[in-house]
């Protein structure tokens, strides 16, 4: 009898611990489950502006637990007073949804001149804490370049401005002011600024930077400059970057034409006409129905190699209007003291009659085109017709060290010459 | 010699009735004795599972308490108190109760240059609530300082902030 109850009370006993560490067991299951969950929360900010005054702030939720966000601290970082103030809220976050407007109703005003630092947490306890409008709460590393810092006048540089976090906590609303002329040395130069792009940016991570550009248009004469100083909205006062754009006369050398243009080019100012008496004229409008010869020069921008010029080397004229052509094939010479002209050097050498004049490498040589025929003493002239014309430069020749050698061939197009015959 | 007999079977009978006597009575005393020893034993046994249950269960209570309250120490901001002389300077700390269980904060510790211990009195969060308190301590900007939290359970909580 007795060792049935004591059987009986031990066995009670013994499932009773059994039930109690079970709980036990049960609470500790629950325990890691809570602090599991508290290290899987997982969210961040995705935007913060102020609507009418008031923070809107945007919240997604990056993790796979649903949120509650039931705390929102705002500190003043602007204000002398440095306020804190804690404002309970109650924005639950599905996982992978947003929340926003989250600070629209609070009764907190706030500036767009203020800085602030803003912490949510969750009702698990984790927080995210950033700063709005911080441009101001601490010197950024900014850097203001001119990409090129050296331009022709009437041509466009980017002016960028980078902005680098380098703080501890991410910064939203960052724009930039429009760079103003740096005083007290703005440069002489004519300096349009374009809008800037992008005009801001929402958010800056710490670390991240921000790229801001705008486009430069220089007019002046070399070497005139512009400097700007540029900062940003609310800024750290003396937070500032300078760079100046300078300009330059347009250069473009042998190499650039031979790579680029081609190896022979002329020089368009170099380009005249007459029709005797004397005159060499360097305009476009030429009288129709006469004799008329043209000059011109050309560069060999081959550094090292003699062009020798082939008899078929032509001046053309094509008519922008009909299909009417006037070629004038080279000449050594002309004369223009009568009038009309005269071809007082035709295009002959003996023994080849051909590739009489030579342009040394890197040099320039003057030319005459009056010829009708290749090789011919008679002058073209225009039709009696006003026409508009588009004329061009097509010259045949080959690079050799003498006119009798064999060389390698090179014929090249040069255009942009526009004449009008009335 | 009868009279011998005669004594000697009177003598017996009475021995014997004795006897019987006596066994019942043994009996009844050992029965007695088992039972009042079986009876304070089982008692006894009973008492001290009852007391290992109380035991067990207060001790799998206390434990599963601590092990189910949280704090979250939501916010320690700086500050200083410029209407009052130096020293002047103080900390805010906000508690939040994040578990499932009340908890009494019974001090708080903050741990820089220097070390200082401040005992709470009012420290009792219910589950979700927070609670604010303001501890004097002369802080300097970027100072490193460890906050230390403990409750009536001797659970400590512990975060690390900047003094700015």
């Amino acid at each position: 009898m007795f060792a049935i109850i004591a059987l009986l009370s031990i066995v009670s006993y013994i499932t009773y611990s059994m039930n109690t560490l079970d709980k036990f067991n049960q609470s500790i299951l629950v325990t890691n489950q809570e602090n599991m969950d508290r290290g899987n929360e997982e969210f961040r900010v995705e935007k913060v502006t102020l609507n009418n005054n008031k923070f809107n702030i945007t919240v997604q939720n990056a993790g796979n637990l649903p949120i509650n966000i039931n705390r929102l601290w705002v500190e003043n970082k602007t204000h002398t007073d440095d306020w804190i103030y804690k404002y309970d809220i109650n924005e639950a976050v599905a996982p992978g949804g947003e929340a926003s407007n989250i600070g629209q109703n609070i009764p907190l005003t706030s500036l767009d001149s203020q800085s602030y630092k803003i912490m949510l947490v969750t009702e698990r306890g984790n927080s995210q804490q950033f700063t709005v409008n911080s441009a101001s709460s601490a010197p950024l590393k900014i850097q203001l370049l001119a990409f090129p810092p050296t331009v022709s006048s009437g041509f466009t540089t980017g002016l960028v401005m980078l902005v680098t976090n380098n703080g501890s906590g991410t910064l939203f609303n960052l724009a930039p002011q429009t760079p103003t002329r740096y005083l007290p040395q703005p440069g002489l130069a004519t300096c349009e600024l374009g809008p800037v792009s992008p005009p801001s940016y929402d958010t800056l991570p710490p670390g991240g930077t921000a790229i801001f550009k705008w486009d430069l248009t220089v007019l002046g004469n070399a070497p005139d400059y512009c400097t700007y100083t540029a900062e940003l909205q609310n800024p750290y006062p003396g937070n500032t970057a300078q760079a100046t754009v300078t300009l330059k006369t347009l250069k473009i050398t042998s190499t650039d034409f031979a790579t680029n243009a081609g190896v022979l080019s002329i020089n368009y100012t170099s380009f005249r006409w007459s029709q005797g008496g004397g005159d060499w004229h360097h305009d476009w409008n030429v009288p129709k129905g006469s004799n008329t010869v043209f000059s011109l020069d050309l560069n060999n921008n081959n550094v090292t190699g003699t062009i020798w010029l082939s008899n078929s080397t032509t001046l053309v004229f094509y008519s922008v209007s009909s299909s009417a052509q006037v070629p004038y094939y080279i000449v050594k010479n002309v004369d223009v003291v009568p009038t009309p002209p005269t071809i007082s050097q035709s295009y002959t050498c003996p023994p080849l009659n051909d590739y009489c004049i030579g342009v040394p490498g890197n040099g320039t040589a003057t030319l005459y085109f009056a010829a009708k025929v290749a090789g011919g003493n008679a002058v073209g002239q225009f039709s009696n017709v006003q026409i508009q014309y588009t004329g061009f430069l097509i010259v045949f020749g080959k690079y050799s060290d003498a006119p009798n050698d064999a060389g390698s061939q090179y014929g090249q197009n040069i255009p942009y010459i526009g004449l009008l015959v009335n | 010699m009868r009279i011998g007999n005669n004594l000697c079977n009177r003598f017996s009978s009475r021995y014997h009735h004795r006897r019987g006597l006596a066994t019942i009575v043994t009996s009844a005393i050992m029965l007695s004795a088992v039972g009042i020893m079986g009876t304070t034993a089982v008692s006894w046994s009973n008492s001290n599972l009852v007391t290992h249950q109380e035991i067990l269960s207060k001790s799998i209570s206390d434990k599963t308490n601590k092990i189910t309250e949280f704090i979250t120490i939501e916010n320690v901001w700086a500050g200083q108190n410029t209407m009052i002389p130096p020293p002047n300077k103080f900390l805010n700390v906000t508690l939040t109760n994040t578990g499932n269980i009340g908890l009494t904060v019974t001090e708080i510790k903050i741990d820089g240059i220097t070390s200082k211990v401040t005992p709470i009195t009012d420290g009792e969060i219910v589950p979700g609530r927070s609670y604010s308190t303001i501890i004097y301590y002369e802080w300097n900007t970027n100072d490193v300082l460890n906050v230390y939290v403990t409750t009536e359970r001797d659970s400590i909580f512990r975060t690390q902030v900047f003094a700015q």
